[in-house]
Formats: C-alpha cells, sequence, structure tokens
C-alpha cells in the first residue's frame, strides 16, 4: 500500500493512505472553529482510529440540476497549422499595405486554428456518443448526492445551498466535469473545489483535482459502459467525485509537503501510459496522487506493470484487457476497487446524507 | 531548340544538382540476436543541443524578429530548462550493456560531430571517421540530440499554432573496425501542452510536455539495449 503505511486495497484505504502520510495529519484533530471534533458526529462506518482525521462537519453547495458535462479529450500534440512563407501583396500602399496584409492573413490563420479546434474537440467528443442517452439522464444533483454518501470523510455531511447550510459549517463548492479517455477505457474527472471555513466567508482554499479511474478490464467497452443504463458510468463518476472531495477537504486543512523533488512520473491514462512532471505526494497499492506543475493534484491508476510498493498484493492492480465478450453486465465503478464499489454502486443509487 | 531555351534547360538542370544531397540514412535495427553477438569494448557517448526556441516559418530577418519578441518570456524561459534528466540516458545504455556482459564505458566529453573528419563510404555506413575519440573501442553508439525545447510554427509574421515541446535526435552504433552502422535510429517528438500554454513565468504546461518529450526520447534510445 503506501511506503511505510500498512497495506490496504480500495481507493479508500488508499486515498487514507495518502493523507495519513503526505498530509501529516495532527493527532489531535479540529474543527474549523479551533473545538475538536465531536466523536458523536462521525459516522461509525467512517471512522478508521488512526489513520484519518475527523473533520468537522460539512455542507456541499447543491449544484444546478442540470446534466453531468461529459466531454472527449482532445490530444494537442498534432494541433496548429504548419509553417509556412508568406509573400505580402502591399497593393501599392508602402508599409499600410504590408500591415494590412499581415492582419488579413493573421485573421484567416485565427479562423483556420479556431475551425480546426472545433473539430478536434467534435471528434473528441465521438467517444461518448453511444452513451448519450444514459448520460442525458444523470444529473448533478445525483452525482453530488452520491459522491456525498461515497466520500470517506470522517464527518457529517450535507448538501444544502449557501443561504440554507448550517453556520459553523465547512462549505464546499465544486464545479466538475468529466470527460471519457479516448480509447473509452476510463473516465476522468476535472474539478475545481473551493473549501470554505463557513457559508458566509469569503476566504475559501481553492483546488484543481484531476481524479483518473482505473481501465476497466472488459473486452467490450460499450457494452460494460452502456449496461444498466450507463450504472457503471454513474458510478465510476460517483466515486470519482467522492474521492476528489476527500483529498479537496484535507487538503484545505493541511497542505502537503511542497519540498518534494519534481520528476516525470508515469501512470495509466485508460489503455494507455501517460506521463507528469510533478510531485509525488503518495503512492498506494491503487493510485499515485501527484501534485502537478500548475499546482493542482493529479490522482491516478498506476501504469501498467508499475513496480508496487511492498506489501501490496501480487494481483495486478491495473488489469489486463481480457479478451473475448463482455463480461457481464457492469455492476461496479471500474475506477474502484471491489472493496469500494458495493459504496460507490449504492451511493449512486441517490442515498443521501 | 533556340539558344536561350537551350540555356533556360541547363540552368533548371543545375539548380536541381545543386539541390541533391546525400540521401537519408534509414533506420537500422538492433536486435536481440544482434546485440548478443555483439563482443569487444564498447563506447557510449552523447552531444545535447542547448534547449531553444524554434521558430520555424519565420523565415525573413524581420519576420524572425517579430516573432523572436512576441515570444521573448518563452525564448527566456527555455534557456533555463535543464537536460540532466536526458544526459542519464548515457549511463542507462552502458548499465544495460554491462548487464550483457559487454565492456561498456561512458564518454564523459560532449561529442562535436562537426570537428570530426567526414567519411563516404556509401548506404549504411557511418560519414564522420570517430577514431579520434573511440580508437580504443571495438563498437561506439552516438546519442545526438540536435533540437530540444520548444517549436511554434509560423508563416512569415503570423503564428500558426501554440508553441509545443520538440526534440529531434538521432542515435546510432558504429562497428569501429568496418565503420558500418550496427544500429541507427531518427527521432522526432512533438508534444502540446495540456490545457493552456500561455502561463509566462514558468510555463508549467510546456514545461510538462518538455519533460514528457525527453522521458519518450529516452524510452526510445534505450529501447535496444534493454531488450
Amino acid at each position: 500500500m503506501t511506503r511505510g503505511i500498512a497495506p490496504k486495497r480500495g481507493w479508500r484505504g488508499g486515498v487514507a493512505g495518502v493523507l495519513s502520510l503526505a498530509l501529516a495529519w495532527p493527532a489531535g484533530a479540529q474543527d474549523a472553529a479551533g473545538a475538536p471534533a465531536s466523536a458523536a458526529s462521525v459516522p461509525a462506518s467512517a471512522q478508521a482510529p488512526g489513520e484519518r482525521e475527523r473533520l468537522p462537519a460539512w455542507t456541499l453547495a447543491t449544484l444546478p440540476d442540470d446534466p453531468v458535462p461529459f466531454h472527449g479529450l482532445v490530444n494537442t500534440d498534432n494541433a496548429g497549422l504548419g509553417s509556412g512563407n508568406m509573400l505580402y501583396p502591399t497593393g501599392g500602399l508602402g508599409v499600410l499595405g504590408l500591415l494590412v496584409g499581415v492582419a488579413t492573413h493573421a485573421a484567416l490563420i485565427g479562423g483556420s486554428r479556431s475551425r480546426q479546434e472545433s473539430q478536434m474537440q467534435l471528434a473528441a467528443d465521438k467517444v461518448l456518443d453511444p452513451y448519450r442517452g444514459a448520460l442525458s439522464q444523470f444529473r448533478l444533483r445525483d452525482l453530488e448526492q452520491g459522491a456525498l454518501a461515497a466520500t470517506p470523510s470522517g464527518a457529517v455531511a450535507h448538501l444544502h445551498d449557501a443561504k440554507e447550510a448550517p453556520a459553523g459549517e465547512l462549505f464546499v463548492e465544486t464545479a466538475p466535469a468529466f470527460a471519457m479517455t479516448p480509447d473509452s477505457a476510463a473516465l476522468v474527472l476535472d474539478e475545481t473545489v473551493v473549501v470554505r471555513p463557513s457559508p458566509t466567508s469569503d476566504k475559501g482554499v481553492q483546488q484543481m483535482l484531476r481524479v483518473v479511474s482505473a481501465p476497466r478490464p472488459e473486452a467490450d467497452l460499450k457494452a460494460a459502459w452502456s449496461a444498466g443504463g450507463g450504472a457503471a458510468l454513474k458510478t465510476t463518476a460517483v466515486a470519482l467525485m467522492a474521492q476528489s472531495l476527500d483529498i479537496a477537504l484535507l487538503l484545505s486543512r493541511h497542505p502537503a509537503d511542497d519540498k518534494q523533488a519534481f520528476r516525470t512520473l508515469r501512470y495509466s491514462f485508460g489503455d494507455r501510459e501517460r506521463m507528469e512532471r510533478g510531485q509525488l505526494l503518495e503512492e498506494t497499492c491503487d493510485r499515485l496522487v501527484i501534485r502537478t506543475l500548475r499546482g493542482a493534484l493529479l490522482v491516478v491508476p498506476h501504469k501498467a506493470g508499475a513496480a508496487l510498493p511492498e506489501g501490496c498484493p501480487a494481483a495486478p492492480v491495473v488489469a489486463e484487457r481480457v479478451s473475448g465478450q463482455a463480461q457481464g453486465p457492469a455492476t461496479a465503478a471500474s475506477g474502484v476497487s471491489a472493496s469500494a464499489a458495493p459504496s460507490a454502486a449504492s451511493a449512486a443509487s441517490g442515498a443521501g446524507a | 531548340m533556340n539558344i536561350r531555351n537551350l540555356l533556360a534547360g541547363i540552368a533548371v538542370a543545375m539548380s536541381l544538382a545543386a539541390c541533391q544531397t546525400t540521401p537519408p540514412q534509414n533506420p537500422i535495427a538492433l536486435t536481440k540476436e544482434g546485440l548478443a553477438a555483439q563482443k569487444g569494448r564498447v563506447a557510449v557517448g552523447i552531444r545535447i543541443a542547448k534547449p531553444d526556441l524554434y521558430l520555424p516559418g519565420a523565415s525573413c530577418l524581420l519576420c524572425l524578429g517579430a516573432a523572436t519578441v512576441a515570444n521573448s518570456s518563452l525564448n527566456t524561459y527555455v534557456k533555463t530548462l535543464k537536460t540532466d534528466e536526458l544526459l542519464q540516458v548515457r549511463a542507462d545504455i552502458v548499465e544495460s550493456l554491462r548487464k550483457k556482459g559487454m565492456d561498456a564505458v561512458a564518454l564523459d566529453a560532449p561529442i562535436d560531430l562537426d570537428k570530426l573528419p567526414d567519411l563516404k563510404l556509401g548506404k549504411n555506413m557511418a560519414t564522420k571517421d570517430f577514431s579520434p575519440i573511440a580508437k580504443s573501442f571495438d563498437h561506439l553508439v552516438v546519442i545526438n540530440v540536435q533540437q530540444i525545447g520548444f517549436v511554434r510554427n509560423y508563416a512569415a509574421y503570423v503564428p500558426t499554432s501554440d508553441p509545443k515541446a520538440t526534440l529531434s535526435a538521432f542515435a546510432f552504433m558504429v562497428d569501429m573496425k568496418t565503420n558500418a552502422y550496427e544500429w541507427y535510429d531518427h527521432l522526432t517528438i512533438t508534444r502540446g501542452a495540456d490545457g493552456a500554454w500561455d502561463e509566462a513565468p514558468s510555463f508549467p504546461g510546456l514545461t510538462n510536455a518538455y519533460f514528457q518529450t525527453v522521458e519518450q526520447a529516452k524510452d526510445r534510445m534505450k529501447g535496444p539495449f534493454a531488450q
């Protein structure tokens, strides 16, 4: 599991490991007002003595009742136009003619690039075409209710508008947006989370997060994601958001060590390997938590065949894609391990806190 | 055919002949069996260009000046990027060769190909005489990173792309007895920033892409020796 921490499998355990090592939780946890958190306010199921701080109660700001935003991811490596020469006709106007010529050229190039970007985004979005029907029924309210229920943060959590939020509770605002990897094997959550000390406070800690699910192992990804009205899409999205909320909440109270060395780290992005330059805040059996050069958090699965920390189970964390037909109905989020999936699945059913 | 047409034809023929260059060297794979059959001492050298900003297409003097001014902060920043991690590929190759039982040594001094004598031995043969730097070795591995940094395409004064990280290199292994290439690879890697690129002064998106190109290049160069 984590280096130096007892092995634990599953994303909840993974996150707990992250927090206990990289974020160096103090032994005496306090709430936003400085008072010790009440043990009675912590759901028994969320308590893990010695692993995580008892957070104060918190409120998640309600999102509009809109569909959850999903899009495809554009690869910018081949974006842009090629280089070339240009002779500008001056029309007998000298420097003025040259300036007009350059401005016209710039406008034409700008238009071409804009069209190219639109086309690339449209092409990337096609990966979601098979799931449009299911995703249209997936609302932001459902997402955050599920995430709230699934988040392992050890505190009572509510879902309210800012005006109705209990005074004295941490107030969390989010802006989630999801994407599917071009190979359809994984989901990606890009989210901005702001944690305020109270609903009326102007101050807050803003955190950008990208959380990538583990690649699905099924041969028929379309069938796996689509089964049960897109159940796997929803449970994975819920699990990713719960994970992001948990990390953002804890980081807001205990910023991670910023003296770690920067290095290029590899991880699974769908079935492909990707790299990121950043600081490795934590490594668990399931995940890497990386702070990027932009200061955002990247929570990603290990690359295929990665050497896992000592004590991790021998079973591959990132399963090989199996050949043959789909493995039946997809009932659990691929982004979570088996131990966490039931919670996430039940969370997706709309059980609010 | 009048004399004017004849002269014009000769001029065109001469122009085309002047354009003729040495054909590019095709890649030569280094197979596992081929590597296992190698015997003797191996030297591994590297040359890495300084990171720079490349502006192809901004070809006129005024265009280049305008493009350089327009990208001045990126131009300043790129010169601060380090190449230490790319340099590590030399030690990695030496280690891989030693694991295979070969007597491999890293050449500490950078290789300056321009200062080496030219050779014209034909297809799949080295075009430089490496004996001045590796006379006592049986094989020489050279990594030559010609271009590293950022590239932004232009059409005269107008940028036609966002800046991207770029790395262009060729790598080869020469039999020092025959000057024949035993391995030859040419790679050009270009990676765009994930998200916005214009984030002066530290350009995190482009810096991330830069280090991705470095890692990709290392993988490609080390691959034949790690098989």
